[in-house]
């Protein structure tokens, strides 16, 4: 009869192997959720500063006569980027912001603004997060061209680049 | 002396308890170990979960400062009596966290170059009324967070009747002596009644009987320097028109809506 002596120690070591290996499974599946949610904050941020920039570009859109300014025929975007800080003055990140104005005159009547917002340092970013954003740029009703706009640079589509 | 096979006999005996009792205490190692890290696996997750809502309640209070700033017409000039405002509150969603929403006047200026940043503070053309920078804050048992955005004004409409406003000074009355000037500053108005800030503005003149020239304005244009010459057709220099009137004209846009006024000046 072939001797059975010391297979419980071997058992009992296997066992553990398999509990150890479970339990890692579950620790690093928890750390990757970890890593998951303290990205998702980053990107929200990042987001954030992206809708930051729309609502600028809607500031100086609303009271700026001369903006965006036209600066050749050979060059019809217009960007420019800022600093956003929080209550305490603090730089939290930045937004950039590219206004393309081809497509302002007739019959399109669209302004397309690119917002991009950066986390942290401005060339070495924690997070980005990129909105394209349609604005009403036509001088007329689109449902009734004798009238004058009443809703000029209303937002017509907004869309987060993946 | 005991025959080869008892003694074998006599060595085995009891091995199994022995070799029980040791996978008993190595299974009860490995397992009080995994247990511990088990644990810490367990405080990751509940962490985890503390901090996306912690975030979807910093996003709801953002979008909801919003939508407060952005429709209700006085927010603006009224924020720093918003009830609530810069103190920690709980929400009837989020029990295991308390929030806090905090505003600040978010000074700007509006690029018509890309170097509008090199000028002085004093000599941008300000947005400094136009914006809000909107900060919530959310604490729980695991930490806090922070979020941060901006968030613009409300739109407003233009007053029906005299939507610009130009003061002049000497006030006296709108006579300018030749090579004289007039100083001049407009203001915008809204529905409300309120003097528009930030507004900005262009300026020309439209020749009546005489011409004159806008000699300088502000950078943002709410300021202006009227003066009663033109410059000479040849040459360097400047002229006085002949004793007649002609119009200054501000232009200002709004909310993508565009109103004029005209100030009508008498030169000598």
């Amino acid at each position: 009869m072939r001797s059975v002596r010391g297979f419980l120690l071997i058992f009992c070591l296997m066992l553990g192997v398999l509990l150890c290996l479970l339990t890692m499974a579950l620790l690093s599946q928890q750390l990757l959720g970890r890593g998951s949610a303290k990205k998702l904050q980053d990107l929200v941020q990042a987001r954030c500063l992206a809708e930051a920039g729309l609502e600028n570009v809607r500031m100086k859109l609303d009271k700026d006569l001369r903006f965006p300014p036209h600066l050749a025929p050979e060059c019809p975007v217009f960007s420019y980027s800022q600093a956003c800080y929080d209550v305490d003055d603090q730089v939290i990140g930045f937004y950039k912001v590219e206004i393309d104005y081809r497509l302002t005159a007739p019959p399109y009547g669209l302004l397309k603004i690119r917002s991009e917002g950066l986390l942290g340092e401005a060339f070495q970013p924690r997070a980005r997060c990129c909105l394209r954003a349609e604005l009403d740029a036509s001088p007329w009703d689109r449902s009734n061209a004798s009238n004058p706009n009443p809703d000029l640079y209303k937002t017509l589509n907004c869309v987060e680049e993946p | 002396m005991i025959p080869r096979a008892r003694r074998t006999s006599l060595m085995t005996r009891g091995l199994s308890l022995v070799e029980a009792l040791m996978a008993n205490f190595l299974l009860a190692t490995v397992i009080l170990g995994l247990m511990a890290l088990s644990g810490n696996a367990l405080r990751l997750s509940a962490t985890s979960r503390a901090e996306v809502s912690a975030l979807r309640l910093a996003e709801t209070e953002l979008s909801e400062c919003r939508e407060w700033l952005q429709n209700s017409p006085g927010a603006l000039a009224s924020w720093p009596g918003l009830p609530g405002l810069a103190s920690w509150r709980s929400h009837p969603d989020f029990l295991a966290a308390e929030y806090r929403v905090d505003l600040a006047a978010q000074p700007d200026y509006s690029p018509f170059w890309q170097r509008e940043m090199l000028y002085p503070a004093g000599d941008r053309r300000s947005l400094d009324h136009s914006g809000l920078r909107a900060q919530v804050r959310v604490r729980w048992s695991g930490g806090t967070l922070k979020l941060v955005s901006l968030i613009a004004d409300h739109r407003r409409q233009w007053r029906a009747s005299n939507p610009l406003e130009i003061s002049s000074q000497p006030s006296a009355s709108l006579t300018v002596a030749k090579g004289g000037q007039l100083e001049l500053k407009v203001k915008a108005f809204n529905s409300q009644g309120q003097a528009e800030p930030d507004a900005m503005f262009t300026w020309s003149v439209q020749p009546g009987t005489s011409c004159g020239m806008i000699q300088s304005q502000s950078r943002d244009g709410r300021q202006a320097i009227f003066a009663h010459q033109v410059p000479k057709r040849s040459g360097v220099g400047f002229i006085s028109g002949p004793t007649g009137s002609c119009f200054i004209v501000a232009t200002c846009r709004l909310w993508g809506q565009e109103r004029s006024e005209r100030l009508l000046v008498n030169l000598q």
